[in-house]
This record gives structure tokens, C-alpha cells and sequence, in this order.
């Protein structure tokens, strides 16, 4: 046995731990007499070197269940910017890495450290501008000032998903990946047929844009899958396909898809099969694209006079500003009424 | 949260979180407009169906309106009674009768109800009513030998026997009774519409059942029941004259 | 239905239809609701006579309850909503009814709603029903177009025998077919009683009778409960199709052909099968000689018929089944479909058990009657395509359209077909089945299989459709109104129930400025609601958690009426407009000018008078458009 000092074992101790075992095991007294490198199992001896090796920031002392004694190991490169940290900041350092990837407030850090708000404050400072942690934006609380590692990429819990940039949705972005799911999920919902255009012209009239006219006189026509019809796409497939189609910068994954399809399910364009298992498309890809190309010019001009679907919407009463105070007789009333003119023109043409 | 946001301006807190501030509303201090703009809705054209029920509606509705029942109430004319609020309201540029008024429409104000038959008498309340359909019907008195005495709406008797007495009983042609009301201003003029008549029925108001003539009726058609308990009419008729 | 815009819609209808005097009555009884005739003369101002005459056309139109009370002999009146609020659906029951039935059905119909209820005796006596003059052309052409199984005696006629003796052949055997499809009813007596009024005289006639006397308490409730239904149903009974249905189908009921069904182009499809449709012709006359035999039987002339509104509506709610299918189904499923609820309608009488529309999630499902497989098979037209609409179950094989197709593209193939469908194998009742098991997809759902004794059959969840339907027309106000945007966000909480704003965003996936404008804009209308749930008992405000929420009964019934108030206002509007132009209107009214329009009217007056029209057709379409939305969140 190498009796050699303190200082020595316990960087073998160190080295050990390192070598053997995961960074973020946690080593309880045992597991360290366990690795055979104390003589006799001295317990005194082995604090003495834990204690040395706290101190140069080599182990975080921790405490584990039933308030027993643990230790993590630190990387050396952590331990070298942690020794240069003033004990204060080094308490906060330590809340800060607690804390991993969700993130801390900084009320929390000062409850937790006791430090002066001051202090805190400075500690916090002078750590981020050593960039050893960073500010983050938690959606779930934006007025919140956090903070987490900087070699942390943020929880979801905290961001909110891929959905969020910098904690703020990106509808842009969620846009562009619902369509592209759309469009996708219709091509595989619908069987294309293409059928004589002579066959198909009765169809035409009273199929609501399930045929569609091509140029040269044939026809594409979309019809439905049978029932039980097994084919259409699964969440790892849509998933694969978006990944796969270069609209993304990021890798998204399964869930992030799913909550998607959920979302374009509310929007009655998907509708899930078998507990969504599959999703199937509302519409078929003509009319998906259709849709999609109207949408931007919709949303300046075409709302003015959209074509509306039911007697409520399309009455003047139906969205009138002065409905309620509307009564026969009074100054709002069906013979003073200034919108049935315009309504009856509008509709009529003179 | 939202009260810590609002430290400078006068604003109350939270007031630029406000829910309902429309960016492109008018400032609130100007007076609110009574009929505020609003693009009005485009209404679908009408589809080939609908077009088709509201051509049914309308013919239906003028169906009606042509039909027996439609009346209005008296308007004014310069045949009111002197002195009525009717004669006040009189309009003397339209409403004094003219030429081209001959082939006015005629309103009635009183609907014509005999120009059908009443099939099952007991759909209508006895006391109020049956004098008003059928004329010759006297208040306590039998119909056809049948005596309807007092309330029996708890006794039924079977649907199809009371059907059938009634149907004898009231089973007349349809004939063209004229109307037995005087006729107005226009009374001389022949037309085909004399069917339809501008009745004034000032003298008959606290009558009931007045505007009938019996005499006409009954030479207007053979009469099944004519011996049946209505000829000797005397009961309570203080209107019927024969 | 006695709300302010309810009253006030029927107040108007009524005048539209019949004129001041009735409306003025009608105004009063719904002021006042059950008024004897003394306070009615006060009330109302009338004059004795033209209130007795008055009174006496409107119980002649059901527009008026009456009932005398037992004790005191005092008869009471009350208005009749129910029926006033119907003279708004003539058009599109006249139309259902032509459309079905043929145009000398739709006369008939039209000519009882006139009368208000007639005896079968009297119809016979009207001229407008003889089948003379004009109306033998349109059964001409019916029978071209339309191929009614009804006019095969009336065929003859067409074919220029005399007519005369024919007469009352149309009218009886189309007064059958209307009852036997359930759309005319006998009137009772009770019919002239309000349902209140009925439910409380059953129950004192059932409370006399000794036997129930001796019993007690709940017992006692329970039996008059039973027994008054029981009475009820035989009273307010006024079922005629007894007798007239064979094999589950009525009488001349439109065995429908062709492709695409009514729709225009089926015509054209028609003259291209002219041969096998002679054929058809022929097959048909048989089919109705055997089971139409009684055919010659006229209908007893001393029954009282009125219209049965009430089987109407179960017509009327199977089409808007068919308008939702419509929007993304192909016509060969639309077709089936179209079989389907035809079978279920003959089955159905009312839409609904209950006089309420159940409140949302308290509702149980209502199945429709089941129809098997094999029935549907053999109803649906055996020349219609079933197999080019339907995909493959396999992408990678390419489909072969040809083998069916043939079949009806060659005359032999059709002649094949045509035993009703028989012999053109065993798979045609599969194929039916896989058009319906497409309707059963969701989202909608529109059909459900079930097995019955071991048979495979088919029914309507119509509890589910109603809502289905109910639920789409709100969702398209909040479409139209606050955009899709918060079309998701309420279908979110209709699924999710109540939810905060974090978690609605979580779903929504909406930014949180837009979410909350949508949301504030949203509850201001009345389309969505929150909730406070304090955590302490300071209810401060930074300790409160807020749900929203979407009460789709609560804004069920504040749009109901809302769309009674816009209907007023339409036909407000429209009184307004036609005074506005009186004098030109009444010009065109005159007895010498109607009829001999181009004659007395200037190019600039004939102009307006179409414009006049196309105005007031739109304004009374919008009306129906609007009933339609109130047909589906009160009636269906």
C-alpha cells in the first residue's frame, strides 16, 4: 500500500472515480471505501481526502438519502473555473448547476444562498460574464428573471417546445411545418385516380371539389380509401418526412409532431384514426394547396367580402355592431337600419 | 403580473393590457355613432332550391292572401262614421276612391269563412264559435237531434260517428253566396272580384254573427237540414230575422 | 319557445301570411297567453264580429289552442307558436314534397296548408286539384323526367285517353302516398288543445277511475304518469300510414334510378339508358300491381287531414344529414347514403323523444331503426357505379376499374342488373358496405353498423349528427366572426374543457397577444366564458386562477335567439321595403295589370318589379337560410 499523503490518495481516489464510473454517479461513503484505495477502511482518512478534494472543487458535496454523506465528481476544466470563483459566487454556481436544465429563479437563488441582493446580483454578473451561466426565458413564467448553465441547452418544460424561439411562439415557423404535415398527410389520405374527363363530367357537378379539372381534358380525381384502410401515415412517419424535408433547421421530434397534429386537428384539417394512431387529411391535396395559396391574399382583401357559410354569418343582424339595441321603433331599428342597402346591393348587384 | 408593468403615463395599472382596446377602434371619448361602420356580409345568391322554396313560399302566401281568411283591419275611408277616429285619419289624397281603383285589390276586413265547409264542428269551442261557422247554429240548442249539454270534454264518443252526423249536417255545395254586408262606394261596378268586398260592418259591430243574411243563404242551396231544428229559430237569435 | 323574439317572429309570420286582423289576435293571446273570449274582445279592441270570425279562421289554421275547462265551461285561448313558426318552412316542405313526391303532391300539400286541415271530401270537390289542364302536362313531364311510380295510372291519361274519368285516381292515390309517407296526419281533437292543456285533462279523467283511486302516494304517481302517456299517445294519434306501407317502404315512394340521383345531370344520364329504363318501366307496374293493388281504394273521404310538421322535420333534418355528407363524399356514397336515411325516415316519426333539446354531454345516443345490409343492397339503384369511388386497400396494386364498369357501360350488363340487383352478385351488398363504412368515418360518423339477429344493419346515431350539426353552425359564426384562429382555440376547449391560458396555449399553439385578443374579443360576444378560482380566501387577483370555457348550450340557446331577432328584422326590413314602394306594388297588384304585366308596364316599371322580387327573394331566403339554423338547434 502506498502510504502516501492525503494529497495523493485522494487524487487517486479522483482519478478513480473518473475512470470508472459515470460523471454524475453519485458516491456515496461505501462506494468510495469500495474502491479499495483507503488502507483499512479509514473513514477519518477517506473524509480527510474527500475534504481535500471538495475544496479544490474536484467533488460537490451533496447530500444523498436519509441525509447521508455524497459526493459528485467534477470535470477538471469545472473545477479549474470554479476555484478561480469567489466563495460567494461559487454558492451561487452551485444553485445554479443544481438546478440543470430547468433553470432558476433568481428570488429562489437568493432564498436558497441567503446572499445579500446586492451580492447576488454581483455574483450573478460577474458568472455570466465569465459566460459560465446564462439568463434564460421560461414561457411558463416570462416576467421571471432565470438563469441556468451556460453549457445547458434549456428543458422543454421551459421553453415550451420547439415551437418556441427565445420562449416567444413562432408562429411562422409552426405555419410552415403545419402545411408541409397537411399537405404530406393528404397525399397519402387520398387514392388518385385519374379517370376519362368524358365519364367523370356528371361527377363533377356534384362532387364539392373532389374532382379536379387538369388541362388536356383529363381529370385527377381523388377518392377515398376504404374503411380500415391501413395506409395512412403514422406519427414516426410524419415525423421522418418533416425531418427529412430540409423546413426545419432543427431535428424535431415525436412529440413536438404530435402536439402539431393535435393543433391541426383542433383546425379540422387532420382528423386522427385508432386514437391517433394514423392521420387522415380533411381535405384532398388539391384543395390543401388550393387553400394554401388563397391563405396570404385572405387575409388583407378577401375577409372583406369572404363567401360565408350559414344564415347567421351572412344576415346583416348576424355580426351587426348595434344588434342588441335594435328594436322596431327605436333609433336602431330593421326601417332606419343603414347596412340592409348595402347588404341587399352587395348580394344583388343594384 | 400585468400590474407591474405599468409604472410611467397616467394610466391606471394595467390599463395597457386592457382586453378589450381595439387597435382600430375610435377613441373612446368620441360619441358612439348609431350605426357604427361595419363591412356588411356578402349573402350566397341563392342556390336553385332555395330559390325554388322561396317561389313556393310566396306563392303559398299568396295563396292565402287571395284566400278567404286574409283581412285587415279597417283602414280609413270617407264612408266612416262621421266624428270616428277612422273619419280623422281619413286621407284625402289617396284614400278617396277613384276610377283606376276599381281594379284596386280588395282587402276584406272580416274573414269569409263560407266559402267551405266546417267538417268536424267539435274542433271548434261550441259556446264561442259554432254560431260564427255555421249560423243556423243556435246556443242550447240541438244540432241534428243531438244535444251537446253541458261541458263533455271528459265523454268522448267515438271520432268517427260524431264525424259523420256533422258531416250531413254541414255538407253543403259551395256556393257563391254573395256577401251579405253593404257593399261601399264601389258598389256598382261589376267586376269579377265582386267575390272579394270592401264590407263595412259599422252596424253589425255588437252583433254577433251578424254578417250573414239566413234568406240568401238558404235559397242559395238545398239546405239538409233545413227542417231539422233551425227554421223555428226563435231561441236566442235576437239577430237572425226571418 | 315563448321568448320576446320567438312571439315576435311568429306575430310577424302570421301577418305576412294572413293579414292584421289575425296578427293583431295573435299579438294579444301571446301577450296575455291563455285569455277566455270576453277578455280577449277587451284586450284585443276588436270588434265582436271580426274577432269571432277572426278566432274561428285561425282554429281553422291551428294558429290558435282552445280549450274549454271542465268546470267552469269557460273556453280559453292561446296562440299556437308551434304552428305559426311552420308557415315559415311551406317553401321548403313544398319543395321536399316535389322533389320527392312530384308536382301534383306538392299542389296537394300546398292546398292543405291552405285549408289548415281539410276533409278528404272537400279536396275532391276543389278545382285546382282536378288533374285537367295544366296540371296533366307537368305529370306528363314528370313522368319523363321524374319517373314517379305514382302517375302509372295517370300515364294513361298522358298518353291522351280521356282524362275525366281519371280524376280521382290522382287525388286519392296522392293523398296515400302522402299519408303513407307519414307527411299528412289525421287531426284529432286534441290537436286543438295545447299539450299542456291535454297532459292535464288525461290526467283528471285518469285520476276518476276507480281503480286508480284506491292506489297511493308514488304508486299513484306512477300509474297516472304511465297512464297518460298511454292516453296521450292514443289521443294526439293521428298515424295514416297504417296499411300503406309494404315491405317497410310506403306507397309510391320514389324508387329512385340513375346515377347521380335528382341532381340535374342524371337526366341527361337517363336518355343515354332510355332502353333499359322502358324495361324498368315495365318492371315497375308489375311490382306495383302486386303490392299496390289496393291502389283503386280511394281514401276515406270523411277523414280531416292536416299537415304532420312533425314528420317534416325528420325529413327535412335526413337532408341536412345528406348536405353534411355532400361536402366530402363522392355521389355514389351520397346515393347509398340517400337509401339509408330514406329507410330510416319511414321509420321515424319525430326527431326527438324529448320536447327539449337535452343539454350537451346529458344526452343519451338515439339510434335510428336499424336497416339491414341486404335490404339497403337491394334499394339501391343497380345501375349506380359503387366501385370507382372507393380507393384500393393497397396503394402498391393498381386498381381495376374496368370489371365493374363494364356493367353498366353495355346494355347487357344493365339488362343483367336490372332483377333488382340480384343477379349482379354477391359482392353488391359488400360494396354498399364499404360506402357505408366510409360514411362511418370519422370526424362525422354519419352512419354506425350493428348486427340484428345476426344480420348486418346500419343506423344514424342521431343524437350525435344533431349535435354534430348544432356544433358546426356555431363554430361557423365564430369562424366568420372572430376567424379560425379562434375556431381552434374553442374547439380546444370543447374538447379540453375548462383551461388555463398556459395550457390552452400549450394546445392552441398560439401566441399569447393573439390568444388573448381572440379570447377578450371572443367573451365580449358571449361565445366563451371564464372562470375564477381563487386559491385563498382573499381572492386577490395574482392568487386566482382563471379557466376559460365554451358552454355550447348556453350559446346554443342566446343564438337561437338571436336568429329569431334577425329573422324579425329580415321581414321587418322587407315590410319596410315593400312600403316603400307601395304605390308601384299595389300598382302591379291591380286586377287588370296582373297577369298583363308587359302590357300596362313601362320598360323602367318592369325592371323594378324584377328587381323587387330578386330583393324579396332574398330577404325571405335568407329567412329560411336562418330557419335552417334554428331548425337545427331547436327542432332537430
Amino acid at each position: 500500500m502506498a502510504g502516501g499523503s492525503p494529497n495523493e490518495l485522494a487524487s487517486q481516489i479522483y482519478d478513480a472515480c473518473v475512470k470508472d464510473f459515470p460523471t454524475d454517479k453519485l458516491f456515496y461513503q461505501q462506494d468510495l471505501l469500495g474502491l479499495g484505495l483507503v488502507p483499512k477502511g479509514d473513514v477519518s482518512l477517506l473524509l480527510r481526502c474527500t475534504q481535500l478534494l471538495v475544496d479544490q472543487k474536484l467533488f460537490r458535496l451533496l447530500q444523498g438519502k436519509n441525509d447521508r454523506l455524497a459526493w459528485k465528481i467534477i470535470s477538471r476544466e469545472d473545477a479549474e473555473k470554479l476555484q478561480n470563483l469567489s466563495p460567494d459566487e461559487s454558492l451561487v454556481y452551485n444553485v445554479i448547476h443544481s438546478t440543470g436544465r430547468s433553470g432558476i429563479w433568481v428570488r429562489a437563488i437568493g432564498n436558497r444562498t441567503n446572499l445579500h441582493k446586492s451580492i447576488l446580483d454581483r455574483c450573478l454578473k460577474s458568472l455570466e460574464g465569465k459566460n459560465y451561466i446564462k439568463s434564460v426565458h421560461n414561457v411558463k413564467f416570462p416576467s421571471r428573471k432565470m438563469y441556468m448553465l451556460a453549457g445547458l441547452a434549456p428543458s422543454e418544460d421551459v421553453t415550451g417546445g420547439a415551437w418556441f424561439t427565445d420562449g416567444v411562439l413562432d408562429g411562422n415557423f409552426i405555419n410552415t411545418v403545419a402545411g408541409y404535415i397537411e399537405y404530406t398527410v393528404s397525399r397519402k389520405s387520398w387514392y388518385e385516380a385519374s379517370v376519362d374527363a368524358g365519364r367523370s363530367a356528371k361527377r363533377m357537378k356534384t362532387a364539392n371539389g373532389v374532382a379536379v379539372k387538369q388541362e388536356g381534358g383529363t381529370i385527377k380525381e381523388f377518392v377515398p380509401f376504404p374503411a380500415g384502410y391501413q395506409g395512412y401515415p403514422t406519427v414516426a412517419v410524419i415525423t421522418a418526412e418533416v425531418n427529412g424535408s430540409g423546413i426545419t433547421p432543427v431535428r424535431l421530434g415525436e412529440e413536438s409532431i404530435t402536439q402539431l397534429l393535435e393543433m391541426l386537428c383542433y383546425d379540422n384539417k387532420l382528423v386522427p384514426l385508432n386514437n391517433g394512431e394514423y392521420y387522415k387529411s380533411v381535405r384532398n391535396p388539391e384543395a390543401v394547396k388550393m387553400r394554401q395559396s388563397r391563405k396570404p391574399v385572405g387575409d388583407e382583401t378577401e375577409t372583406v367580402d369572404l363567401l360565408v357559410q350559414n344564415g347567421m354569418t351572412e344576415a346583416p343582424c348576424g355580426s351587426c355592431p348595434v344588434f342588441k339595441l335594435c328594436a322596431p321603433g327605436g333609433a336602431v331599428s330593421p326601417e332606419s337600419c343603414e347596412y340592409f342597402d348595402p347588404w341587399l346591393e352587395k348580394a344583388l348587384g343594384f | 403580473m400585468s400590474r407591474f408593468g405599468a409604472k410611467k403615463g397616467k394610466k391606471l395599472p394595467g390599463a395597457e393590457f386592457t382586453w378589450d382596446a381595439d387597435p382600430n377602434g375610435e377613441p373612446d371619448t368620441a360619441p358612439t355613432p348609431l350605426f357604427p361602420k361595419f363591412t356588411v356580409p356578402r349573402a350566397r345568391p341563392l342556390n336553385p332550391r332555395e330559390q325554388l322554396q322561396v317561389d313556393l313560399y310566396r306563392q303559398l302566401r299568396e295563396q292565402f292572401h287571395d284566400g278567404p281568411y286574409y283581412s285587415v283591419l279597417k283602414g280609413a275611408s270617407s264612408s266612416s262614421k262621421k266624428g270616428s277616429a277612422q273619419r280623422a285619419s281619413f286621407d284625402p289624397f289617396h284614400g278617396m276612391p277613384s276610377y283606376s281603383g276599381r281594379y284596386q285589390k280588395k282587402k276584406r276586413d272580416i274573414p269569409y269563412l263560407r266559402g267551405r265547409p266546417y267538417a268536424v264542428m267539435k274542433f271548434f269551442p261550441r259556446d264561442d264559435l259554432w254560431q260564427t261557422i255555421e249560423p243556423n247554429f243556435k246556443p242550447g240548442q240541438s244540432l241534428d237531434g243531438w244535444v251537446p249539454q253541458g261541458a263533455r270534454t271528459g265523454v268522448k264518443r267515438g271520432f268517427e260517428v260524431d264525424e259523420e252526423e256533422e258531416e250531413d249536417a254541414v255538407k253543403r255545395p259551395k256556393g257563391e253566396d254573395e256577401e251579405a254586408g253593404e257593399e261601399d262606394l264601389l258598389d256598382g261596378d261589376e267586376d269579377p272580384e265582386e267575390e272579394i268586398v270592401d264590407d263595412n260592418f259599422e252596424e253589425d259591430e255588437d252583433e254577433m254573427g251578424g254578417d250573414y243574411n239566413a234568406e240568401q243563404y238558404f235559397d242559395g242551396g238545398d239546405d239538409e237540414f233545413g227542417d231539422d231544428g233551425f227554421g223555428d229559430g226563435g231561441g236566442g237569435g235576437d239577430e237572425d230575422t226571418y | 319557445m315563448t321568448s320576446q323574439y320567438a312571439a315576435e317572429l311568429c306575430t310577424l309570420l302570421v301577418d305576412d301570411n294572413f293579414g292584421e286582423l289575425f296578427a293583431t289576435i295573435f299579438a294579444t293571446l301571446i301577450q296575455y297567453d291563455r285569455l277566455t273570449l270576453p277578455r280577449l274582445r277587451a284586450y284585443s279592441r276588436l270588434p265582436d264580429n271580426q274577432l269571432h270570425h277572426g278566432l274561428a279562421a285561425m282554429i281553422q289554421q291551428h294558429l290558435v289552442y282552445h280549450y274549454t275547462s271542465y268546470e267552469e265551461g269557460l273556453t280559453y285561448y292561446e296562440p299556437n307558436l308551434q304552428s305559426a313558426y311552420s308557415l315559415v318552412r311551406s317553401g321548403k316542405i313544398l319543395e321536399l314534397i316535389e322533389d320527392r313526391l312530384g308536382k301534383y303532391a306538392a299542389t296537394l300539400m300546398s292546398t292543405i296548408m291552405f285549408l289548415g286541415h281539410a276533409q278528404v271530401s272537400y279536396l275532391e270537390t276543389l278545382p285546382e286539384l282536378q288533374p285537367q289542364q295544366t296540371v296533366t302536362t307537368e305529370e306528363d313531364e314528370q313522368l319523363d323526367e321524374d319517373h314517379e311510380p305514382k302517375p302509372e295510372v295517370n300515364g294513361i291519361n298522358g298518353e291522351g285517353e280521356d282524362p275525366l274519368p281519371q280524376q280521382p285516381f290522382l287525388l286519392h292515390p296522392t293523398l296515400k302516398v302522402l299519408a303513407a309517407h307519414g307527411y299528412i296526419h289525421r287531426v284529432r281533437e286534441a290537436h286543438f288543445q295545447s299539450y299542456a292543456d291535454n297532459v292535464l285533462d288525461c290526467e283528471r279523467q285518469i285520476k276518476a277511475r276507480p281503480h286508480v283511486k284506491q292506489l297511493k302516494g308514488k304508486k299513484l304517481e306512477e300509474k297516472v304518469l304511465e297512464l297518460t302517456a298511454e292516453m296521450l299517445r292514443e289521443r294526439l294519434d293521428g298515424d295514416l300510414t297504417r296499411g300503406l306501407m309494404f315491405n317497410g317502404v310506403p306507397r309510391g315512394a320514389k324508387r329512385r334510378r340513375g346515377a347521380g340521383g335528382t341532381d340535374g345531370p342524371n337526366k341527361k344520364a337517363r336518355v343515354d339508358y332510355a332502353v333499359d329504363d322502358d324495361e324498368e318501366e315495365e318492371e315497375e307496374n308489375e311490382w306495383s300491381d302486386d303490392e299496390m293493388g289496393g291502389d283503386t281504394v280511394p281514401m276515406d273521404a270523411g277523414i280531416t287531414v292536416r299537415v304532420n310538421y312533425e314528420k317534416l322535420d325528420v325529413a327535412l333534418r335526413n337532408r341536412r344529414f345528406l348536405d353534411l355528407a355532400e361536402q366530402d363524399c363522392s355521389p355514389a356514397t351520397i346515393e347509398v347514403y340517400d337509401n339509408l336515411l330514406r329507410r330510416i325516415e319511414y321509420q321515424t316519426k319525430e326527431c326527438r323523444d324529448s320536447a327539449e333539446i337535452p343539454r350537451e354531454g346529458e344526452e343519451g345516443e338515439q339510434y335510428s331503426a336499424p336497416v339491414s345490409l341486404a335490404v339497403l343492397a337491394e334499394d339501391v339503384d343497380p345501375l349506380l357505379d359503387l366501385t370507382g369511388s372507393i380507393g384500393p386497400m393497397e396503394v402498391s396494386q393498381p386498381v381495376n376499374k374496368r370489371g365493374k364498369r363494364l356493367l353498366d357501360d353495355d346494355t347487357n350488363g344493365a339488362d343483367h342488373n336490372e332483377s333488382n340487383g340480384v343477379s349482379s352478385g354477391a359482392n353488391r351488398p359488400y360494396e354498399v358496405d364499404q360506402h357505408l363504412s366510409l360514411l362511418a368515418q370519422p370526424p362525422l360518423n354519419l352512419t354506425s353498423k350493428r348486427m340484428v339477429h345476426g344480420l348486418i344493419s346500419w343506423t344514424v346515431e342521431f343524437r350525435h349528427l344533431a349535435r354534430k350539426l348544432r356544433h358546426l353552425e356555431l363554430e361557423r359564426m365564430i369562424e366568420a366572426r372572430y376567424g379560425d384562429v379562434a375556431l381552434r382555440v374553442v374547439r380546444v376547449l370543447h374538447a379540453k374543457g375548462k383551461l388555463d391560458e398556459k395550457r390552452l396555449q400549450e394546445i392552441s399553439l398560439l401566441p399569447f397577444k393573439d390568444l388573448r385578443q381572440v379570447l377578450a374579443s371572443m367573451q365580449s360576444g358571449g361565445f366563451v366564458d371564464l372562470q375564477e378560482v381563487p386559491r385563498d380566501a382573499q381572492r386577490q387577483p395574482s392568487r386566482t386562477i382563471y379557466l376559460w370555457f365554451y358552454d355550447p348550450d348556453r350559446i346554443r340557446s342566446s343564438i337561437l335567439e338571436d336568429t329569431y331577432k334577425a329573422m324579425s328584422r329580415c321581414l321587418q326590413r322587407l315590410r319596410f321595403e315593400r312600403s316603400r314602394l307601395k304605390e308601384f306594388l299595389e300598382k302591379t297588384e291591380r286586377s287588370d295589370v296582373k297577369g298583363n304585366e308587359e302590357r300596362y308596364l313601362s320598360e323602367a316599371e318592369l325592371t323594378l318589379l324584377d328587381q323587387w322580387r330578386a330583393k324579396e327573394a332574398l330577404l325571405l331566403g335568407e329567412v329560411a337560410r336562418l330557419d335552417e339554423m334554428v331548425a337545427v338547434m331547436r327542432d332537430y
